[in-house]
């Protein structure tokens, strides 16, 4: 009796987040799922919807650019995370570690299109930083930092440092400081000591982080809209307009279904290449 | 400097903020000697061993390893390797890998020269066949000798021990610190072992020094570490001690040992004067419990006791007695050897107590006597 | 510390989580918000949520709740706080970026959710036509008197869809350009100075429809005649497309949104745009010397926003009632003063101020307005034709 009112304890707890799931993520990806096979008109099976995607060259370019530039900011916010992580865990006195942390969550109190905003006013070409520029005598005529791709990477950087920084210091937490002395003292330099020592440890971490990163870039919509100008075009923006512009379920459905489909593919095959394992990474 | 000295330390001072770590410590370690650093926790001891490896730098004063002033020089860069207190072996190599590191980032030498010198270190600590394990497969002894033969394979000049026998269990440990002093001689490398413990401190090294509070009290071999204490720290933080306290000196001896006869509580009790005494001074006794002969019965030339309480423990046992013509209640602790002709007491027998008079030391009291020398 | 992270990190997500579901249940009961995540893109259950609390509402207060979905600008908070004094009715606008958006958040739940709402015109048979959404306008509870008698019978005509009219005329206006009379005091006089090299770097326009018929009428095209013809007008737009790329280096960015263009025309960094004319007229009122609206020879791209009731309101009182309120001379005069646009309200432009007046009428004299070229109803198949053209323009590549 007291293991089955226990039980009963655990499925009311359970509920709230099977509810969750359930209505919130099973539900629609399983309809997602179904509206990708079926016509627009009439509702039968059909290939249609993915086939017209693979048919067609401009959708396959920008799906190709999507996800290559999705990787390569993945990296880019590896690089940036990385020396933060380990200065907020390894190196910072108290006060430092705190500035530095609040400063990695600060951004995430305001709203990504809030954020993109903020980053149009610094970067204009009438905006802050060229202003500054100009007064250090760096630059002699006002430049445009706006509407390039490295305005769109640096702030898709910005939008995920924290899921990548996060992970990372939560995995060099746990490395202990005479690791990297016993390195020293056996002779390693500083990058050997990086190469071998720390990023082997923090490797479920970076792992954990670059998928969350990657995740989230592939699916960025706002910050690369508004950053990148007339150049933008991403994936999701591709995806919007099946649903919104074209009225088109079906192939919105499809479309959504292959970059589901690529970006877990693409984690699973990162994971088995660097030999890591999701559950032990998480 | 002499060739002989492999590790010289000379005035040098550490401080953090106003917390004096090491203050104003010189000492010189020969070559291929065992050389131990003993004090409490806190006494400083890691702090100067750090900064022998190069992770701390001094405030003041020189460091030399192997002749060569090392205070700029980093930690990678340092003739000599330390065994850390909790081993630091990488969890994500295997034994090999562990043993190679210092090799491969020297550089210089194919892959399976550096693998054969490897195997060669972990056969000299007794891993043969190993080389394959993940860290986490091997028991705590084990990873000790991982550790030693990780840093021996790069044939330091000084091997630098942070206690790293501390976290084993007491048999082990005990196993451990033969084999440590074994592999010391047949290396002929010379170890800096920093200890809390004294009995490895005494059991293994040819040279002690005794430190506290940041200061260096006796540097001595273990021997006479034990029998001439130098200072009342040593002579309480060294070895068992039946410690009177609030004598007063009846009177000196002069020579070369100067010898005190001092009064507590109306007993006469003689001892060797450890540092200068006057007649008048107050003053405080050490005594060794297996120093003090006992007598059953009652005899000339000695302090009357009672047995109060006889402990057995297995070769000895340790018998308290109370010092009946004492003006105030008075006990001492005598370890009986159980050998052939051992004297037989029991609890209440009237016995005599008497020791040579430089099986004891007579020391001025100190302020405020450390605590953890009691330990 | 680890746990502490994990933690901290664990209730942030779902503190985000939370917070996106209960913007997205509370006021946009709709499939497509651009979140980050594609899968977001299909949400059943958070659509059906607030159709079942709107069932209740009603019987909760006593005046009711009118949920608007319309555009910025078109409900002043000075109004609806107005309306709710007068009426007890509480108010809740939802605001649309783009007639597509809010067709698509309509059909989602055959306008659940939604009293009413402001289609342009071009969108109200054709969408009725093909998802049902709206319903027809009760001219008994409307005040015609209230309204322009010519776009009165305009818009109950253009809107009819089996016989009944489906709009009421509310706001209008027009697309053409605003130049910066400092730096470009000659552009304007086509839309093809919107390629003029002279500009490169300087121009900007939206990457939606108005600017393809813009850029079609330009080219010499009429697409409200080739719309008509589905391969007809697939010619049309790869004209204008092939233009558009062409013109790619010209321009400095495509613009989304007003905020963004006035700060572009502001700070100099665009000197040639295309502009609703509301943007224009309150950039001259601030600045008379330096903007200009400019209607060039093709003449501008009008629009009319209308009234349509949604075939799911729950309170179909309030929605007419709040259209009788705003059309009240007094109460468009509002809007027009605030926002600039034009509206179908009789009367309300005398009530303006009269420096709006004066504006409007020196850029948009009688022999302009003659040249609009009114948005036409695009057949599904043009839809796709134009979505299309979007895309390949977007993504050519160009520095």
């Amino acid at each position: 009796m007291n293991a089955s009112s226990k039980r009963r304890g655990l499925w009311l707890v359970l509920i709230p987040m099977l509810l969750w799931i359930g209505l919130l993520f099973v539900l629609p990806h399983v309809k997602l799922f179904y509206l990708s096979f079926v016509s627009r008109r009439g509702g039968e099976f059909t290939l249609a919807n993915y086939l017209y995607f693979f048919k067609n060259p401009l959708y396959r370019r920008i799906f190709v650019r999507t996800a290559v530039f999705s990787t390569l900011v993945t990296l880019l916010t590896l690089v940036v995370s990385f020396p933060l992580a380990f200065i907020i865990t390894k190196v910072a006195g108290k006060r430092l570690k705190a500035m530095l942390l609040l400063a990695v969550i600060l951004p995430y109190w305001v709203s990504e299109l809030i954020q993109a905003f903020t980053w149009m006013v610094l970067l204009r070409e009438s905006g802050v930083f060229s202003y500054l520029l100009q007064r250090l005598g760096i630059i002699h005529h006002p430049v445009e930092f706006l509407y390039h791709d490295y305005t769109i990477a640096l702030g898709l950087v910005y939008t995920s440092l924290l899921f990548m920084t996060i992970p990372i210091m939560n995995s060099l937490d746990t490395l202990d400081d005479s690791l990297i002395e016993a390195a020293y003292d056996l002779g390693a330099n500083f990058w050997s000591t990086l190469r071998e020592i720390i990023i082997p440890h923090a490797a479920p971490g970076i792992m954990v982080g670059s998928i969350m990163t990657f995740m989230l870039n592939l699916g960025n919509y706002v910050t690369v809209t508004l950053l990148g100008g007339k150049n933008s075009l991403w994936f999701t923006e591709i995806i919007y307009n099946q649903f919104i512009i074209r009225f088109n379920q079906n192939k919105g459905s499809a479309f959504s279904v292959i970059l589901l489909t690529f970006s877990v593919v693409f984690v699973w095959i990162v994971l088995k290449v660097t030999k890591q394992d999701l559950s032990e990474a998480m | 400097m002499s060739p002989e000295i492999d590790v010289a330390l000379v005035n040098v001072t550490k401080k953090f903020g106003n917390l004096v770590a090491v203050d104003n410590v010189s000492f010189e370690v020969p070559k291929g000697s065992f050389f131990s650093i003993l004090g409490p926790s806190g006494s400083g001891k890691t702090t100067l061993l750090r900064m022998i490896a190069g992770f701390e730098v001094p405030t003041s004063g020189d460091i030399y390893i192997g002749g060569q002033r090392v205070n700029d020089v980093p930690p990678n860069k340092r003739p000599c390797n330390m065994v850390f207190q909790r081993l630091a072996l990488f969890p994500m190599m295997n034994v090999l890998d562990n043993v190679t590191f210092g090799l491969r980032r020297r550089g210089g030498m194919s892959k399976a020269e550096m693998e054969r010198r490897a195997k060669d270190a972990l056969a000299r600590v007794g891993l043969q066949g190993l080389e394959k394990r993940k860290i986490h497969q091997l028991s705590g002894g084990q990873q000790q000798r991982v550790a030693l033969a990780r840093s021996l394979v790069l044939e330091p000049t000084v091997l630098l021990l942070d206690e790293p026998l501390g976290s084993l269990d007491l048999k082990l440990r005990q196993s451990m610190k033969l084999e440590l002093k074994h592999l010391q001689a047949r290396t002929g490398t010379t170890f800096v072992y920093i200890t809390h413990d004294q009995t490895i401190a005494l059991a293994m090294s040819d040279t002690v020094a005794v430190i506290n509070r940041g200061k260096i009290e006796q540097i001595a071999p273990p021997e006479e570490l034990y029998r001439r204490p130098a200072t009342h720290f040593v002579a309480s933080f060294v070895g068992e001690n039946n410690k009177l306290t609030g004598g007063r000196v009846l009177a000196v001896r002069p020579g070369p040992d100067p010898q005190v006869e001092v009064d507590f509580a109306g007993l006469r009790m003689a001892g060797r004067a450890g540092e200068d005494l006057a007649v008048g001074d107050t003053a405080d006794l050490f005594i060794r419990p297996e120093m003090i002969s006992l007598r059953p019965g009652k005899h000339e030339n000695g302090l009357l006791g009672k047995v109060s309480e006889v402990n057995f423990d297995g070769s000895h046992s340790l018998v308290v007695v109370d010092l009946v013509e004492a003006q105030r209640p008075l006990s001492l602790n005598v370890k009986i050897q159980h050998t052939e002709d051992a004297p037989e007491v029991q609890p209440g027998d009237v016995v005599t107590l008497s020791w040579r008079w430089d099986a004891a030391n007579a020391f001025h009291p100190v302020a405020q006597p450390s605590t953890e020398a009691e330990v | 510390m680890k746990r502490q992270f994990w933690m901290l990190f664990a209730f942030v997500l779902v503190l985000a989580l939370a917070l996106a579901a209960c913007g997205g249940a509370a006021k946009t009961p709709q499939p497509q918000a651009p979140s980050s995540k594609p899968a977001a893109t299909e949400a059943p259950a958070a659509t059906e949520a607030p159709a079942q609390s709107a069932t209740e509402a009603p019987a909760a207060a006593s005046g009711g709740v009118l949920r608007m979905l319309t555009w910025e600008g078109y409900a002043p908070e000075e109004l609806v706080d107005k309306f709710t004094k007068e009426t007890g009715i509480k108010v809740e606008i939802t605001y649309i970026g783009d007639n597509n958006e809010l067709i698509a958040k309509m059909a989602a739940t055959k306008g659940v959710g939604f009293d009413l709402v402001s289609p342009t015109l071009n969108y109200v048979a054709t969408a009725q036509e093909q998802f049902g959404i709206y319903q027809p306008i009760d001219l008994s509870k409307v005040n015609k008197d209230l309204f322009i008698p010519a776009y009165w019978d305009s818009i109950l005509k253009n809107s009819e869809y089996e016989g009944k009219p489906y709009a009421l005329p509310f706001v209008w206006g027009t697309t053409a350009m605003v130049v910066n009379l400092e730096k470009a005091p000659d552009a304007g006089q086509s839309y093809l100075d919107l390629c003029d090299p002279k500009y490169k770097g300087r121009v900007t326009y939206r990457a939606k429809y108005d600017t393809l018929y813009m850029f079609a009428y330009a080219l010499g095209y009429d697409p409200a005649e080739a719309v008509k013809n589905e391969d007809e007008y697939r010619k049309v737009m790869n004209a204008v497309r092939d233009k558009m790329i062409e013109c790619k280096p010209i321009v400095r960015t495509y613009w989304d949104s007003r905020q963004q263009l006035e700060d572009l025309l502001k700070n100099d960094e665009v000197w040639v745009a295309t502009s609703w004319d509301a943007i224009a007229w309150t950039l001259m009122k601030e600045y008379p010397n330096k903007f200009k609206y400019v209607v060039p020879k093709e003449g501008a791209v009008g629009w009319f926003d209308t009234f349509a009731i949604s075939a799911g309101a729950e309170n179909v009182d309030a929605a007419y009632k709040w259209i009788n309120f705003v059309m009240k001379p007094e109460n468009a005069a509002v809007i027009i003063n605030k926002t600039g646009y034009q509206t179908a309200s009789q009367g309300a432009v005398e009530l303006a101020s009269p420096e709006m007046a004066k504006i409007v009428a020196e850029t948009l004299p009688p022999e302009k307005m003659k040249t609009i070229k009114w948005y036409f109803p695009l057949p599904p198949y043009a839809q796709d034709i134009q979505a299309d053209v979007l895309e390949q323009v977007k993504a050519a590549e160009s520095k």
